[in-house]
């Protein structure tokens, strides 16, 4: 078939359908998104992070976790390059004494110019905070936004049991929820080298599974895992979008919309391994993805890919299941430490970690998305752009004056020289700068 | 005021405050039968201006206080009910007395928006109906282009002639360098001969521009639009552009009216937009249909309705064809939108 000819997935004019997601490089605002782990911001500690290009301090304060703006309006320096909290109520920058309500992100006073009359005219921006289970959620949003601020679970995955009818899953028991009681949240998050996009997309592209053909865990539990799997017809992905619920798509996988590609007589590559290992994939705004039955039963598998810049993001993933009593809490702690974080969450999705950083280079000036060829395997790929597309409240604006906004690689070498490469963690609390 | 008085008061100089939306003031004396936009000129207040001919509607002005008259002896593309509300064509006026005028955009604007000059490439001529394409250009990769505001219009010149014609621009900044047209072809005219007959992708395409002072103004209150035939251009560019900025808090209605059903045109583009946007509430009308029509049946200005303006701030921008926009804007006064929140383009159909 000469290169002419060949049938591309995403033609110009789908391509105009996900318009939005396009531009969105540097991610959707006006969305909730996992922060920090609520065992990494202990009592009065401050912990500075970037999400969508906006700067985020966060403070643990009488027990309440406070999200302000992380750049001083004074001269723009994070508070949380050198944290300084003087009392219980405010965070005071570090530079010239500028202090803040930690609750209304007012200009309370100022170190050494108690009398400055821009005291009490201004402050900066303060961001409503949700913290569940052990992780912290900040609503990211634009500096003007005026409206009530949508509940959590909106952009959290779907729940079970109350979607049982509408996605059953009879391979495996129902699957937890972030927000069920007494459920235990265990996981770990750490900084990607590409666009959050490519990420999210490799959480449920249904041909990515050669990746992990070769993972210890696959082939220590002799899962049948399919060199690929292929939708069969449009009822292979389902849109979710409830008028008060989580937005995205689920892949239907294991039932008869979508077909286990087994081999490949071809290339005479077989998928091995014995033992069935049934699972399915969602997706939901703002880049969250679900994976249930995973890695066992009774555990669910959340990962967020958290825009930092427009070439970093968080891959955040976390495990969650019931656990009723102190037993069942203490096996699931160990099950974590000793087999899914080193087999799974790193070993696994390490695979994933470097199938993303790998695309960078080809979308990093946008053009890749111009010049990709998907195929058919891709329909969730297009299906998730053009949810993204219309189910975002908002696409983050290019920032200016933040991390990353400008491509300052002399700042990048030196966090790397420091050990600190890449990402947010030059940027942590806590450094002492004066090393006397 | 009869002519020859008229004539009597223009034997002595008048004194013209040039006032701008942002309160910057520009004081100037008008010569007897000088031209307003020539005393703006000369004197170097920063008015915007193109076409010379009163056809354009580039140099637009408000009468505040004192009698400023038009010359009757030209054709202008002023509607006449804008006239009556004391708008003017300063190409085409003249100071009778000593007056204030008022500019609807800051009197930084012509800096800001400096006219520019590319040479763009065709890239894609589509027949988007029986007598619309839609057009669009690739210009330089360095392109001075990047300040155009959603809502203006750029002059093309017809290839391989010396005129040039004015069109909206469709797409947005963002886009640049490609600019994208949705052009009426008619029966016949230069630019009509040429995409008919000549037109071809990889075609050079002078452009001049950007101009006009129909543009979105970004305030934060609920959006009325009302296109007519390729009217709905420069409303497209609004459209995205308060989609890449995030307006999503207030209602954006766009009513979109044709004739007939084959007159429209970029239905699946308006679809898009809104899946894109919760709050963009698209009408599209055919006043005279033929055979099965679903939609509405009426000219675009009667699908908007008292229930549609719930902000006496509400913003509303026209354009289409004089009639209808004469129409429209006396209805949506009649509905309570404040005149001076109408904006209207004012649309040449040569």
């Amino acid at each position: 078939m000469s290169k002419k000819n060949a049938r591309v997935a995403n033609d110009k004019s789908t391509k105009k359908q996900y318009q939005p997601y396009m531009e969105a490089e540097w991610g959707f605002i006006n969305h909730w998104y996992p922060a920090a782990f609520s065992d990494e911001l202990a009592e009065g500690e401050v912990k500075g992070i970037q999400i969508a290009g906006v700067p985020i301090v966060l403070r643990r304060a009488k027990g309440k976790v406070h999200a302000l703006l992380d750049q001083c309006l004074h001269r723009g320096v994070r508070f949380s390059a050198k944290p300084m909290c003087l009392n219980d109520e405010t965070i005071t920058c570090w530079y010239h004494g500028f202090t803040f309500n930690l609750e209304d992100g007012e200009l309370s006073t100022i170190v050494a110019a108690p009398e400055d009359k821009l005291i009490g005219t201004t402050g900066i921006q303060t961001f409503a905070v949700e913290e569940v289970a052990g992780m912290v959620f900040v609503f990211v949003c634009e500096a003007d936004w005026d409206e009530e601020i949508p509940p959590l679970a909106n952009d959290l995955p779907l729940r079970f049991p109350e979607n049982n009818e509408r996605f059953p899953h009879p391979l495996w028991p129902d699957t937890p929820s972030i927000m069920d009681e007494n459920v235990v949240v265990l996981g770990m998050h750490r900084t990607g080298n590409a666009n959050w996009r490519l990420a999210c997309e490799n959480g449920f592209d249904a041909g990515h599974l050669l990746i992990h053909r070769d993972n210890a865990i696959v082939q220590a539990k002799e899962w049948a895992v399919p060199l690929g799997i292929k939708p069969l017809s449009e009822e292979a992905i389902a849109i979710v979008d409830d008028e008060n619920g989580p937005r995205g798509f689920l892949n239907r996988y294991f039932t008869e919309h979508y077909e286990p590609v087994l081999d490949n007589p071809i290339l005479d590559i077989k998928a091995y391994g014995q033992n069935p290992k049934y699972f399915r994939t969602s997706m939901y705004m703002p880049g969250v993805l679900m994976v249930e039955n995973w890695p066992e039963e009774h555990v669910v598998q959340y990962e967020w890919y958290v825009p930092i810049t427009n070439d970093t993001y968080e891959y955040w993933e976390v495990l969650v299941r019931k656990c009723d009593t102190e037993q069942e809490r203490k096996a699931f702690e160990y099950r974590f430490e000793n087999l899914y974080k080193p087999m799974c969450l790193e070993g696994f999705n390490d695979c994933d970690l470097m199938a993303r950083d790998a695309m960078q280079n080809f979308y990093a000036d946008g053009t890749g998305w111009d010049d990709e060829q998907l195929a058919d395997m891709d329909a969730s790929v297009i299906v998730w752009r053009k949810c993204a597309s219309r189910f975002n409240r908002g696409i983050a604006p290019v920032p200016k004056g933040v991390h990353g906004a400008t491509k300052a690689q002399s700042q990048h070498f030196a966090a790397a020289a420091t050990g600190k490469w890449p990402g947010t963690q030059a940027f942590e609390t806590g450094q002492k700068y004066d090393k006397s | 005021m009869s002519a020859s008085e008229a004539a009597q008061v223009l034997e002595t100089e008048a004194q013209v405050t040039f006032r701008f939306s942002d309160g910057v003031e520009y004081h100037a004396i008008s010569q007897p039968g000088e031209l307003l936009l020539d005393v703006a000129r000369k004197n170097d207040v920063p008015v915007t201006w193109q076409c010379l001919t009163g056809s354009c509607g580039s140099c637009i002005c408000k009468v505040e206080e004192g009698e400023v008259s038009s010359d009757t002896g030209r054709l202008l593309s002023l509607l006449p009910s804008e006239a009556k509300e004391g708008l003017r064509l300063s190409c085409a006026a003249l100071a009778d007395t000593d007056c204030v005028v008022e500019l609807d955009y800051p009197s930084t604007f012509s800096e800001d928006h400096e006219a520019h000059q590319d040479i763009g490439t065709v890239t894609e001529l589509e027949w988007v109906n029986h007598n619309t394409v839609r057009l669009v250009m690739e210009l330089p990769e360095d392109t001075a282009f990047e300040d155009f505001e959603a809502g203006q219009y750029v002059q093309l010149q017809v290839p391989g002639t010396e005129e040039w014609r004015s069109y909206s621009m469709s797409s947005t900044v963002k886009e640049l360098p490609e600019m994208t047209f949705y052009i009426r072809v008619l029966e016949s005219g230069v630019m009509s001969d040429y995409l008919r007959e000549r037109c071809q992708v990889g075609d050079q395409i002078p452009v001049d521009g950007a101009y006009g002072v129909f543009y979105l103004r970004e305030e934060k209150v609920p959006q009325i639009m009302i296109a007519g035939g390729t009217g709905l251009a420069p409303m497209l560019s609004m459209i995205d552009t308060l989609r890449q900025n995030n307006f999503r808090r207030k209602p954006v209605i766009l009513a979109f009216g044709c004739s007939h059903e084959k007159d429209l045109f970029a239905q699946d583009e308006l679809e898009m937009r809104s899946d894109w946007m919760p709050n963009l509430d698209v009408r599209t009308c055919v006043s005279r249909p033929e055979g099965e029509w679903d939609g509405n049946q009426c000219r675009a200005q009667f699908a908007i309705t008292a229930d549609d303006i719930t902000d006496e701030d509400t913003l509303a921008y026209l354009c289409g064809p004089p009639a209808m926009t004469e129409d429209a804007k006396t209805r949506l006064i009649s509905l309570g939108v404040k005149a001076e929140n109408i904006h209207v383009e004012l649309f040449e159909s040569l």
